[in-house]
């Protein structure tokens, strides 16, 4: 089902809904049902656009039907409810549930960001028992994964606004 | 020897031809060669074998089995990560939809058997869990972990 939240841009670039929500709006991601219903856009062995784009594939059709219900199931009742009065029956995609989901829960913003640095910062290896720089990276990955999360647009290297 | 049909895979018994015999006067029935059994039996068959191949879909492949999705174990649609990745068999409609049924239960289960992870309202416990919770999503969704590999499977 992953396919149906990697959305392909028209420029070529990629976007995956679940590692970058920061970056998606309500464009993006009704452009991308779109694709998925009428046909992805199909880029060259250069990366060009070509004018044709790629036949409807069926499995996307089905990974949109099967991506919206396993979002409805990976929530709470409340929630499910909420949804289900909220996205009308037709548009209970995968995608587009998420997408509602993030507006409800996730808002990405700058001071988000600040404060996962300084937690960042303020990690430590001599807190870690027997200074295990397993634990240590593990526990840092996801502070970065977080940070990731927050950005609202495509950062091409991590470490430069971080300032590791 | 009984003649053998190879594109049923079966032994034919020896089936005597009905002919128009003197003592059945009113039978006109002309003589059935095994090539027309062989075609009313293929008719008459409710399974037919599949023959055609199918086309891989967008993103993921296809085997012999049929057409799975997804950006598979090696995160360049080289084979599928697990049987749930199939969405389309070599068989006839019954036994596709017959495992396609299967395939779709454990699909849209989503993390409703992970109850502590489960997507919550502001209000509700587990709302400061939403990052863990998109984890969750993804490794249930099979996600491929490196954005950056994302790509076109199929051209």
């Amino acid at each position: 089902m992953e396919a149906a939240f990697a959305i392909v841009r028209p420029e070529g670039s990629h976007l995956n809904m679940l590692l970058e929500p920061g970056r998606l709006t309500i464009s993006i991601i009704d452009e991308w049902i779109q694709d998925l219903t009428t046909g992805v856009c199909a880029f060259d062995s250069q990366g060009a656009l070509l004018t044709d784009r790629l036949p409807v594939c069926p499995c996307d059709q089905i990974n949109l039907r099967w991506s919206g219900s396993a979002v409805l199931n990976s929530c709470s009742e409340a929630l499910k409810q909420d949804f289900k009065d909220l996205v009308p029956l037709k548009d209970q995609t995968g995608p587009k549930l998420f997408f509602h989901l993030l507006q409800k829960l996730h808002r990405p913003s700058q001071s988000k960001i600040r404060v996962l640095r300084s937690n960042l910062e303020g990690l430590t290896l001599t807190a870690y028992p027997g200074e295990n720089v397993a634990l240590f990276c593990h526990d840092a990955a996801k502070i970065v994964r977080e940070i990731t999360m927050n950005f609202t647009k495509k950062m091409r290297f991590l470490i430069s606004p971080l300032r590791l | 020897m009984p003649p053998t049909s190879p594109r049923l895979g079966l032994n034919l018994p020896n089936i005597p031809a009905f002919t128009s015999s003197p003592s059945h006067q009113p039978m006109t029935m002309s003589t059935l060669s095994v090539t027309d059994l062989q075609e009313l039996v293929g008719l008459l068959r409710k399974n037919p074998n599949p023959t055609s191949k199918l086309a891989p879909p967008r993103v993921g492949g296809a085997n012999s089995t049929g057409a799975w999705t997804g950006f598979g174990t090696d995160g360049v649609c080289g084979a599928a990560c697990s049987s749930n990745c199939m969405r389309a068999f070599l068989a006839d409609s019954l036994k596709s939809h017959t495992a396609m049924a299967n395939i779709e239960t454990k699909c849209v289960v989503g993390l409703s058997d992970q109850s502590d992870l489960l997507f919550c309202m502001k209000d509700e416990p587990n709302a400061h869990k939403f990052v863990s919770s998109i984890r969750a999503f993804e490794e249930a969704a099979s996600l491929c972990r490196n954005g950056s590999r994302l790509r076109h499977c199929a051209p």
